[in-house]
């Protein structure tokens, strides 16, 4: 069924529903664009006129969040496509961050922590941000990064050995 | 550790990062998406029409009977020459017109049946 303000050039995506992902989406673009508030703006409004104009076409073969995540994910590979660097998230956290040494310590952590996940390859990051913080599963985590299912799980696989040892290494270090 | 703790510890430190950022107003965003898809395919719809109609110009054109290209006179006798049941020479394309009649010019003999010298006259 049609809804009554589904999109023209994409009968299966309705605004309303847009609406509703628009803060996680926000959040996916941020971290494609290492945390760039412009640039992650700009690429969400991108992938915005992709659906608006029917270029990224909605099939309803999966979930809305999936295939809008699939369709930000896409250009912001083709935008760095050639970007080597990317900003990192710790320096524009640690800026912004109060100065009591309680906030510190915590921030010391988080900071640990999300360095843990940056040093992870490309793939094993992607599908740790998708399924650990945007509680996706690993079939729609694959759909998003574009490979299959088996490729995913050895990706997640992977990721999950690689941040248990760091994570448990981060807190030895924090004991002793 | 467990999956459990992975999760939350990951989620954590995303979350507090998250922070940082001001999500932008979806209204806003989706107004200027609009604004761009209007201004992009809007030019495109245009030239699609336009070109849309010179094909179909250009179509008629081509198909119009008063346009077609007339067949040659050596097409012509070869065609006939195919369709035909008579046969026609080949040298018959030298001639000034088609099946012209090569005999017409040629003078009226007048018979005799009258002898002399033992040869007719």
């Amino acid at each position: 069924m049609r809804d009554h303000d589904a999109l023209e050039n994409n009968p299966h995506i309705s605004k309303t529903a847009l609406e509703d992902i628009h803060g996680e989406l926000f959040g996916w673009s941020l971290s494609r664009c290492g945390f760039d508030n412009a640039v992650a703006e700009d690429l969400m409004q991108q992938a915005y006129v992709e659906l608006l104009s029917g270029r990224a076409k909605f099939d309803n073969q999966s979930a809305l969040k999936t295939f809008v995540f699939g369709v930000v994910h896409n250009l912001a590979r083709s935008r760095f496509r050639q970007q080597s660097t990317h900003l990192r998230l710790i320096d524009s956290f640690a800026a912004d961050q109060a100065d009591s040494s309680e906030d510190n310590h915590e921030h010391e952590n988080l900071k640990a922590v999300w360095e843990a996940v940056e040093s992870l390859p490309q793939r094993q990051r992607d599908i740790t941000e998708l399924v650990f913080i945007r509680d996706m599963t690993i079939e729609e985590a694959s759909k998003v990064m574009g490979v299959s299912l088996g490729t995913g799980r050895v990706h997640y696989d992977r990721a999950k050995k690689a941040l248990a040892h760091k994570l448990e290494q981060l807190h030895r270090e924090e004991f002793s | 550790m467990d999956d459990r703790q992975i999760r939350e510890e990951i989620k954590k430190a995303a979350e507090a990062t998250q922070t940082v950022a001001r999500i932008p107003s979806f209204e806003e965003t989706w107004v200027v998406a609009e604004a761009e898809v209007a201004r992009t395919t809007k030019p495109r719809r245009h030239f699609g029409g336009w070109l849309a109609a010179a094909a179909v110009v250009g179509l008629a054109v081509a198909m119009w009977p008063g346009q077609q290209t007339e067949l040659s006179d050596d097409y012509m006798i070869a065609d006939a020459l195919l369709n035909s049941t008579s046969w026609s020479a080949p040298s018959d394309a030298l001639l000034p017109e088609h099946q012209f009649d090569i005999y017409q010019e040629i003078p009226f003999l007048l018979e005799s049946t009258n002898g002399q010298d033992g040869s007719l006259l």
